[in-house]
């Protein structure tokens, strides 16, 4: 019992995954920086900002649902928290046993966004309402290819039973190869990354917030101080939890039995993530909102549903 | 996009080129124009900066026996019309460009040049004489008759000049 | 608590510049030579966000109820600087009719930073100074 407290408290989740996502963030910023030609912040530069956050006022509109508007932060900040105590991380943490973990993340991973759909519709600023239908259209985008690689996954590693457990596919991984280097996956493993983009609303999809020519900081626009600090800690748990998660579906390897040397492993490819993220970021411009939703509604969807086929020839033994 | 990608590996590579300004030091071009530089000892407080200045900034007033020149920094848009009007060259632009202050500064961050008056040998009288810049500009040749008369004050001038005439 | 002043957030009003001032500004935010950044600052899209408020241009009767909603926006504790000599005393537009400035009649202007544009370095004084009267109004509110 008290191993879970641990667990969910510290060491995965909690103080550590907060700290750790802070710093992704941070470390990000002075990728695109030196990708830019400029020094970028300190490290620890996005801790500065949300201890500052949480020491300054909070406004709220007139017009707001007061209470909606205040609470809105705390659904996607518990979800996150609650998503990293349950999702295990390869060779360190084994997570919460469950056979359906799978389906949990699908519905957890959502909750972000739901929670910048309702505090953005609460702030009853026109810029929000925009930002808040961009948001619900992104999501319904994207979150459909990102079912079709989870049954993709679930299907593979069944051999044609739907497996949703997570600590199954990662053991599966372990014994027969990362799906990183299996062919069959590959188109799958783009659409992850350009759905990844697309969930992290970093350019090219900077569609729905810090579209600053567009709708200035869309849903965030009404917030300030300490709510507004959540919402940087969700985003950024939100980056943390899709570095696990594309550990868990292509990339489980671990390097030894060692717990310390699978942490700094564990670290080590979440760079190496964070590193495509920094290099897109810092290359290309955003797309048009219409632009982005009609190419996230082709191509990775397309990619999930060429993977989804091969894998089901492959179970048929036709490949 | 493949030529954007190119230049972010390339700025990775050679490092960042960001100026180290607030720490160290920084490219200051010459003909930047900053505060200015009022030389008093060759303005002539004709008034010409005054009239000429588009925003207003600079203001000449007499104290007892002194003209003081202020420029006000708050208000002055750096356009460089009192260097060019000035018929003495006594006004130069600097590449000073600190010009940051704050509030309580707001009305004390001026540059004062104090001219002051002379006293006429012969009559007396305080005036401001002309400078040797100005009759430089004035007469291809100087020499030292002209010098003497700069030290006299208008009227005796005036009267130096006729007595030089019927003599 | 003096670390948390090292992460300002910069949030810039137009009012009827001619846009000099916002271009230095942006320099100073994008251009890898000026980069403010290194110094923990981040422009933000929302006053609601900010800590450091940059005006350009002089005030003018259209400009002015928007100047005067964002300044209500801002949560406190705020430093307002005014970037060029417009806002700081209205420069060459004094006494014109379209004109409602200066910026001292609106809100209690921290630093000025004269110029027509400033060079971006002098913006970066003008930020470094409005980060100490910052953490000075930091103390005075605890």
């Amino acid at each position: 019992m008290s191993a879970n407290i641990i667990n969910f408290l510290i060491f995965p989740g909690g103080v550590f995954a907060v700290l750790f996502a802070l710093i992704l963030v941070s470390l990000e910023r002075i990728l695109v920086a030196r990708l830019q030609g400029r020094i970028g912040p300190v490290f620890y530069q996005n801790i500065i900002d949300i201890v500052k956050l949480f020491n300054k006022e909070t406004l709220i509109p007139k017009d707001a649902k007061d209470f909606v508007f205040k609470f809105a932060p705390l659904f996607g900040f518990s979800g996150m928290l609650v998503l990293i105590y349950f999702l295990p991380i390869p060779g360190v943490y084994s997570g919460v046993k469950g056979d359906y973990d799978l389906i949990i993340l699908i519905y957890f991973l959502a909750l972000p966004a739901i929670s910048y759909i309702i505090g953005g519709g609460a702030s009853s600023s026109p810029y929000a309402a925009i930002s808040v239908s961009r948001e619900l259209k992104l999501m319904l985008a994207y979150e459909s290819a990102f079912i079709i690689i989870a049954i993709t996954i679930a299907l593979y590693v069944g051999d044609g039973k739907g497996v949703f457990s997570l600590k199954k596919i990662v053991d599966y991984q372990l014994q027969h190869g990362a799906f990183l280097f299996d062919w069959k996956m590959w188109p799958a493993f783009v659409a992850f990354l350009i759905v990844l983009l697309a969930a992290l609303e970093k350019p090219p999809f900077e569609i729905a917030h810090h579209n600053d020519a567009d709708i200035m900081d869309g849903y965030l626009i009404e917030y300030s101080g300490a709510p507004l600090a959540l919402f940087e800690i969700t985003s950024a748990l939100k980056l943390l939890v899709l570095s696990i998660v594309f550990q868990i579906f292509f990339w489980p390897s671990t390097l030894s039995g060692d717990l310390f040397i699978n942490f700094l492993w564990f670290i080590l490819k979440t760079i190496i993530l964070l590193g495509f993220i920094g290099i897109t970021h810092a290359t290309f411009a955003s797309y048009r909102a219409d632009q982005g939703f009609k190419f996230l509604l082709k191509v990775p969807l397309v990619l999930a549903i060429i993977s989804l086929i091969l894998v089901l020839l492959s179970i048929k033994g036709l490949i | 996009m493949s030529g954007f990608l190119k230049i972010a590996i390339r700025n990775l590579l050679k490092g960042p080129v960001t100026d180290p300004y607030p720490f160290g030091k920084t490219f200051i071009p010459e003909k930047l124009r900053g505060k200015l530089k009022v030389d008093a000892s060759i303005c002539t407080a004709c008034g010409t900066c005054q009239e000429v200045c588009p925003s207003g900034a600079i203001y000449i007033k007499k104290e007892n026996d002194v003209y003081v020149h202020t420029t006000w920094y708050n208000t002055c848009c750096f356009c460089g019309n009192c260097e060019f009007f000035c018929p003495t060259g006594a006004i130069k632009l600097t590449n000073d460009f600190h010009t940051a202050n704050t509030k309580e500064e707001k009305f004390k961050f001026v540059t004062i040049a104090a001219i002051s008056e002379k006293e006429c040998p012969v009559c007396g009288n305080k005036f401001v004489p002309a400078t040797l810049p100005l009759i430089e500009k004035s007469y291809p040749h100087i020499n030292d008759e002209i010098k003497n008369l700069m030290k006299l004050c208008p009227e005796c001038r005036k009267k130096a000049a006729f007595e030089r005439l019927y003599q | 608590m003096s670390i948390i002043t090292r992460s300002p957030f910069l949030f810039r009003i137009n009012t009827g510049s001619c846009n000099g001032c916002d271009v230095e500004l942006a320099t100073t935010a994008m251009i890898p030579r000026y980069d403010v950044e290194r110094l923990g600052c981040r422009y933000t899209g929302s006053p609601k966000h900010a800590d450091i408020l940059l005006v350009t241009g002089p005030i003018t009767a259209r400009s002015k109820s928007y100047l005067v909603e964002v300044l209500d926006e801002l949560p406190n504790p705020f430093v307002v600087v005014a970037v060029g000599t417009c806002p700081t005393s209205c420069g060459i537009f004094r006494d014109s009719y379209a004109i409602e400035g200066p910026l001292d009649k609106y809100v209690q202007v921290d630093v000025n930073v004269p110029g027509c544009p400033p060079r971006p370095q002098a913006i970066i004084d003008g930020v470094a100074k409005a980060l100490e009267i910052w953490k000075q109004k930091i103390r005075n509110q605890k």
